[in-house]
């Protein structure tokens, strides 16, 4: 469905991506799946071709069109048929590079921002740890001053580009005695001792993205690493969600839509007659599917709309975010159950839609999450 | 970047519609919801508030200002629907919707200065209610066949039954379709208006149906009835146009009711949750309702941004049927839903007819199924997409 937010221009913006992902992309899908990551080369041409500094200054290489043209970039790239590919990049330019931009010194962002604008550097953001995934404050990993270093050590979980970041955003807790208030955050470098990279994760989806567990022993940050000021990462972190809500949100969308189209397509070329194809069933979930899609369309729009004004959004991000995730593994549910067994099968792109989108109500924040913000919010649980 | 989007304010909902919106809150709060559990119980058409609709302008709204409307776009006509479905009473909304506007706009639109006298025009003075017999035109889910009406000297003779028609119990006249032709649907149908008191047209006794009281339904049978050419509305054999315009904008209301009515059985529980007290303590601050009310909050703000999107291309004349459709399903589906998790909530008093959440229960399951069920709408949808 159209929207009012897109001009003549970010029209013109998506043919490009489109095309982009059709020459570029698509046919590589099944390889980088197999392979278990995207490769370099791809994060380079991404950079050349402008695509990771759409929302950045042009002090460090940004071509600074906006969060439309970046929202735009983040759908297309979503419908390529691969979940990994989209987290890849998508984690790299909207959750990892970011907190260098927002939180970083001119120093830092010649260092890390630039060289990940132009793709020549891979970045990944290290929050979630074993032992503590939606409690963030519940964080172990520590960064110990001393002297002009700070020694790190602990763990980090489900890291998005782990295994190949040339540099990860970490987060630690300098004063462990004060909770939240206590959490820094740092740009590690992977080529530093002690920081080693402990699995490379084998997941139900998301498989052209390689996703790490890492272990930190005794990994010297420098000072001059800290990003931002000391015992302020909480907050640092909790700002960084609004954007990452909406690049998840518009993800979900994104990969809901092209499930839609896909058994659309699909039921289209079916032969009605016999009782056993079921076709006006297939055909009622279409529009249910249909449904869900425009709906958390919408929603996700509105939030970028209020985002991209400079609005407080964090009540609109939360909402787009907790009810695409839910919609997409609902729609790639029924996209699958179109398509039966011949979607079953692992040559099929649907049930690698049906796969990519499971972690949609987790990542970036459960669904549940999403809710206890919500309730606190809209003041439910206030007395 | 950020404060990017300053030019580009969501083209729906300027400032006068926030002002109008205050004005229809206002208005809904102080002389609509003191009375709708009287009107519920009378179940009858209040026609009292016609005057007071009449003094405010909301009568024939977005009808042109020469015949007294106030020309307004079609969101303000959704903020309308909206605000009355507010009130928590399905009925009383769809009621005056499709007396106030969708049977309003035709007239002002396609009728002769003669018509204008003699139907629209009593009904801008709060004084008659027109039924708005092209309800279920377009989806048919009675399964009957069509009014037809055919021609005979320079006279038509109507013949058929509209059955289940909104305020066909309380109303003075009706705009209704019949067909006229054989050929194709688009040159086949031409509108009529008529007096309801006229020898040949019989209507039923009002039905009592589980929800939507305050919307007094009847049958509406026409028996070998005569009408002249000053009762056709347009032109002969070209009203499937309007019609398909009509569908929509109805499919526009009804969602706006629908969100209207969420709203309010998402605020009463919210309220209601937050009074409670359940193991010393109030219900809303256990986990499970908590996120309950957080997803039924999420809900209807899912709703809201479509509908709104739907009206702002309806209004751009981008009149593409299946965003009005999805509109439509949307709302009615995620209306009901929150209505009942809604009643949920309440536990034994959400059962209880003293309490008004039952109402919203049982009014948001008739725009699921009235004119068009759920999966024959679905069923449109899918034609639309060529499938």
């Amino acid at each position: 469905m159209a929207h009012w937010i897109f001009t003549e221009d970010h029209r013109r913006f998506r043919e490009r991506v489109r095309q982009f992902v059709a020459d570029e992309v698509m046919p590589h899908v099944e390889e980088w799946e197999q392979k278990g990551a995207v490769p370099r080369e791809f994060f380079l041409r991404c950079g050349e071709l402008g695509f990771l500094g759409l929302k950045f200054p042009a002090a460090y290489g940004g071509s600074e069109q906006g969060y439309i043209a970046e929202a735009i970039f983040i759908e297309e790239l979503s419908k390529c048929g691969s979940g990994g590919v989209a987290a890849a990049i998508g984690a790299h330019a909207n959750i990892a590079i970011t907190p260098v931009w927002k939180y970083g010194n001119e120093q830092q962002k010649q260092k890390y921002l630039a060289p990940g604008i132009r793709g020549e550097m891979i970045a990944a953001l290290g929050i979630t740890e074993p032992n503590a995934g939606s409690d963030v404050a519940g964080m172990a990993t520590t960064a110990r001053r001393v002297g002009d270093e700070y020694i790190l050590n602990g763990s980090k979980i489900f890291i998005t580009n782990g295994v190949q970041a040339d540099y990860v955003c970490v987060a630690a807790k300098t004063d462990p005695s004060r909770g939240h208030r206590g959490v820094s955050m740092f740009i590690v470098e992977s080529g530093w001792p002690g920081f080693k990279v402990g699995k490379s994760l084998k997941k139900l989806g998301w498989r052209a993205s390689d996703t790490a567990e890492l272990i930190f022993e005794d990994v010297r940050v420098p000072a001059e690493n800290l990003l931002g000021e000391e015992n302020q990462g909480f907050y640092y972190i909790m700002s960084n969600f609004q954007w990452e809500r909406i690049w998840l949100a518009l993800f979900s969308v994104a990969q809901a839509e092209r499930a839609l189209e896909d058994a659309l397509a699909f039921v289209k070329q079916l032969k009605g007659g016999s009782p056993s194809t079921a076709l006006e069933g297939k055909r009622q979930l279409l529009a249910d599917m249909a449904v869900d899609v425009e709906k958390a369309r919408h929603l996700t729009y509105h939030a970028l709309y209020k985002f991209a004004r400079g609005d407080d959004a964090v009540v609109e991000t939360t909402m787009a975010k907790a009810y695409a995730g839910e919609m997409v593994r609902r729609v790639t549910d029924l996209a699958l159950q179109i398509f039966a067994e011949t979607g079953y099968a692992m040559d099929s792109p649907v049930q690698r839609h049906w796969r990519d989108a499971r972690i949609q109500s987790i990542g970036g924040g459960t669904t549940q999450i999403m809710y206890e913000i919500l309730a606190k919010r809209l003041e439910l649980t206030k007395a | 970047m950020k404060g990017e989007c300053e030019m580009q304010h969501p083209p729906y909902l300027q400032e006068e519609h926030d002002a109008l919106r205050k004005m229809l809150r206002r208005f809904v709060k102080n002389e609509i919801e003191p009375h709708v559990e009287t009107w519920e119980e009378n179940g009858a058409f209040p026609r009292g508030l016609l005057q007071d609709m009449k003094e405010l302008g909301l009568l024939g709204m977005s009808c042109p200002e020469e015949l007294e409307g106030l020309g307004s776009d079609e969101y303000s006509v959704v903020l309308l629907a909206e605000e009355l479905g507010r009130c928590g009473s399905g009925g009383l909304a769809m009621a005056l919707m499709y007396h106030a506007e969708l049977a309003l706009a035709p007239l002002a639109q396609l009728g002769t200065p003669e018509q204008v006298e003699r139907f629209f025009k009593p009904a801008m003075a709060g004084e008659s209610i027109v039924a708005y017999g092209l309800y279920d035109i377009l989806s048919n889910t009675s399964g009957q066949a069509p009014l037809r009406a055919v021609a005979d000297g320079n006279e038509w003779v109507v013949d058929g039954t509209l059955s289940f028609v909104p305020n066909g119990a309380a109303a003075d006249t009706i705009v209704f379709a019949a067909k006229t032709g054989d050929g194709e649907e688009e040159k086949s149908w031409t509108l009529f208006v008529t007096e309801l008191a006229r020898p040949g047209i019989g209507v039923g006794g009002r039905r009592l149906l589980a929800g939507m009281r305050t919307m007094e339904t009847a049958d509406v049978a026409f028996d070998q009835v005569r009408l002249s050419a000053g009762n056709v509305l347009g032109p002969v054999n070209g009203a499937f146009s309007s019609m398909k315009r009509l569908w929509q904008k109805e499919c526009l209301i009804r969602s706006a009711v629908c969100l209207g009515l969420a709203q309010c059985a998402y605020e009463q529980a919210k309220n209601y949750a937050k009074e409670r007290q359940v193991f010393q303590r109030p219900l809303s601050q256990f986990q499970v309702p908590a996120h309950l009310l957080a997803e039924m909050a999420v809900e209807v703000e899912a709703v809201r941004h479509l509908v709104y999107g739907a009206a702002y291309r309806f209004e751009q004349g981008e009149e593409k049927g299946k965003d009005a459709l999805l509109a439509r399903l949307a709302a009615a589906q995620a209306a009901h839903w929150v209505a009942d998790r809604a009643l949920q909530l309440y536990g034994g008093y959400g059962y209880m007819m003293e309490y008004p959440i039952q109402r919203i229960w049982r009014d948001t399951k008739w725009f699921r199924m009235s004119g068009g069920t759920d999966e024959q709408l679905k069923a449109l949808f899918v034609e639309q997409m060529a499938c």
